[in-house]
């Protein structure tokens, strides 16, 4: 494979292919990159060389610099751009940005065609590793609720031109001083490190953070951190977390709503398996079976979700309808894949692995081995059941999700226990209630967006905790009326909450003493 | 000319029913006076029919139900340590 040029524009439809080869090496990560980029409607690219990449010189100096073996310093650095009708990064532009007075609107319009960037790490011999990458995530979508909220804004820098990219940055594990759990913690303080203001470690230094406290660890070559070892590396870098193990797919759609919303990003815990399919002897498949034996443990990043063709949650025994419950699929920053990777709930009955019975979640894993034994038998994918979410909260965020969950639950049931004795109605459908941690900043531009209603001068002239819980109750597809709770408070002798009416008929339910 | 004028109301009626469907999207948050099949008006003849001792015991009774109704879930489960302890690894 002749190689590639620096400082040279190349087609990437032209190049695809052996780029995709160079940058992945024809591994799991191969069809995922190829389905980004393409999606991404990927038009051009450049390399540069000598390219000084922050987290890879830490993580030389930890460990790279005293091998026998001489490791570069020194990354490559793969910029992409789109095409925006006729305009295009190319060699015209270029020679243009090299010889002329680059204006204020063709640096604007570059920006707008800018996709990102993928580092290249040395590594030995010709194989490269991919480091911090940057890519665009793809559209976001009101209609259908696709959100990437855990992600903020990358300042690169190509020939001076200044280019911004919205995204989380993602990179893969070296198996030497991180494996997935430390870039996945890595890929989640890169968001954090913006948002309450805390250093951003390397991914060598976030393995060092993690052991610090386990005497019985060697510091590298790291072999996968636990959860707990997680929870120590986010204490140290000033912040709280919140180990919680999902009880089932409506509690976990639940939980990664609720913080993701805030755009606090969130390391899961994931079983992988591989699924066997069971065929007849004219290639029909019988049934799908879960190889329970060929269990991975892995940790990836949350960082968005999507609600595309999701169904309201039904009245269940707790008697509280969650809209989170129409969340098809979420997305994640895997290591061993790609960044945005999606992972979606499926539709079909639970399934049995060992002794528990489980709603998978459907991966773009493919199988650790696709020929088998016996015949009629083969394996093509992984699922995915999530076993542990760890999440990095700011300090001063002390009420938890179940808290308000309970509270919003007692509420709830008052008010339609009311309104059936006074009002002499019976109600068929209880309210969907949407539950989520806020920033105040975000909660009073949304209020301040509203048109007119009762009290909204009375709202935004109040004072309120720096973070909030909102539990919106919705009925016939409009908002009726919201709880703020204080999320800072402490949950002894009730926590403090206020009232935010969009209905006169539910307003006036509230003031019967 | 007669054409015209067709297109001319149809589209007038057109571009009044969007303008018209925007102002009361825009305005969705505010007044809502319905509910579950109750107009406000409605609801407050219904509690103007209660005397106040009436009105006392329905939200006390209303109070009482709720709480007998009320569920405990665990929503928020602890990672046993059997996930605490065990290392993530690369996936076979």
């Amino acid at each position: 494979m002749e190689p590639f040029k620096f400082h040279e524009v190349y087609s990437y439809e032209q190049e695809s292919e052996k780029l995709i080869k160079y940058i992945t090496n024809c591994s799991q990560k191969s069809p995922a990159f190829s389905i980004t980029l393409k999606y991404l409607q990927t038009y051009s690219f450049i390399l540069e060389d000598n390219y000084v990449d922050k987290d890879y010189l830490v993580d030389y100096s930890n460990f790279y610099a005293r091998c026998h073996h001489p490791y570069d310093r020194f990354c490559i650095r793969i910029h992409f751009f789109t095409k925006h009708n006729t305009f295009s990064f190319s060699e015209e532009l270029l020679h243009h940005i090299f010889t002329n007075n680059l204006t204020e609107e063709k640096r604007s319009q570059i920006n707008d065609i800018y996709l990102g960037f993928i580092v290249l790490r040395p590594s030995k011999g010709i194989i490269k590793t991919i480091g911090c990458t940057c890519l665009r995530h793809y559209d976001e979508d009101v209609e259908r609720n696709r959100i990437y909220s855990a992600t903020r804004n990358y300042y690169v820098n190509l020939y001076g031109i200044p280019l911004v990219i919205k995204s989380m940055a993602f990179q893969e594990q070296d198996q030497t001083v991180a494996m997935c759990s430390s870039i996945a913690l890595w890929s989640a303080f890169s968001v954090t490190g913006r948002k309450y203001q805390h250093l951003i470690p390397s991914p060598s230094d976030v393995t060092k953070l993690a052991i610090s406290e386990s005497s019985y660890s060697r510091n590298f070559p790291n072999e996968g951190l636990t959860a707990e070892q997680i929870a120590v590396a986010i204490s140290k870098v000033g912040l709280s977390p919140l180990l919680i193990r999902p009880k089932d797919d409506r509690n976990l759609k639940a939980l990664i709503y609720a913080y993701l919303k805030a755009g606090i990003p969130i390391v899961c815990g994931l079983h992988l398996y591989d699924v066997l399919i069971i065929e007849d002897e004219n290639s029909n498949v019988i049934r799908e079976e879960i190889d329970v034996n060929s269990v991975s443990f892995h940790a990836v990043t949350i960082n968005g979700y999507s609600f595309e063709n999701g169904l309201e949650d039904i009245d269940f025994k707790d008697g509280i309808r969650f809209y989170s419950n129409r969340m098809t699929k979420f997305y994640v920053h895997d290591d061993q894949l790609c960044p945005f990777t999606k992972m979606e709930f499926s539709k079909g009955e639970r399934k049995k692995i060992g002794n528990m019975l489980v709603k998978e979640l459907t991966t773009s894993w493919l199988a650790s081995e696709s020929v088998l034994e016996g015949q009629n038998k083969k394996k093509e994918k992984k699922i995915a059941i999530v076993s542990s979410l760890i999440i990095p909260l700011y300090h001063k965020i002390r009420i938890s999700h179940a808290d308000i969950i309970k509270e919003t639950q007692r509420i709830s049931k008052n008010l339609i226990e009311k309104y059936k004795l006074i009002y002499g109605v019976k109600v068929e459908k209880t309210f969907e209630w949407d539950i989520f941690l806020s920033e105040i900043s975000e909660f009073k531009n949304e209020i301040i967006q509203f048109p007119y209603f009762k009290n909204k001068e009375l709202i935004l002239k109040d004072s309120y905790a720096k973070y909030v819980w909102r539990a919106r109750a919705i009925a016939n597809n409009e908002l009726q009326f919201e709880i703020v709770f204080d999320a800072t408070d402490s949950k002894v002798g009730g926590i403090a909450k206020k009232y935010i009416f969009y209905n006169e008929v539910i307003e006036r339910l509230f003031e019967l003493k | 000319m007669y054409n015209i004028r067709i297109i001319c109301f149809v589209c007038t009626k057109k571009l009044f029913l969007q303008t018209l469907y925007f102002f009361l999207k825009m305005l969705k948050p505010a007044s809502k006076d319905e509910l579950f099949g109750i107009t406000i008006k409605e609801a407050e003849k219904i509690i103007a029919s209660y005397s106040p001792q009436e009105i006392s015991d329905k939200v006390s009774q209303a109070k009482k139900n709720s709480q007998h109704i009320e569920l405990k879930e665990d929503y928020q489960l602890r990672l046993t340590d059997e996930l605490l302890k065990k290392p993530f690894e690369i996936v076979k």
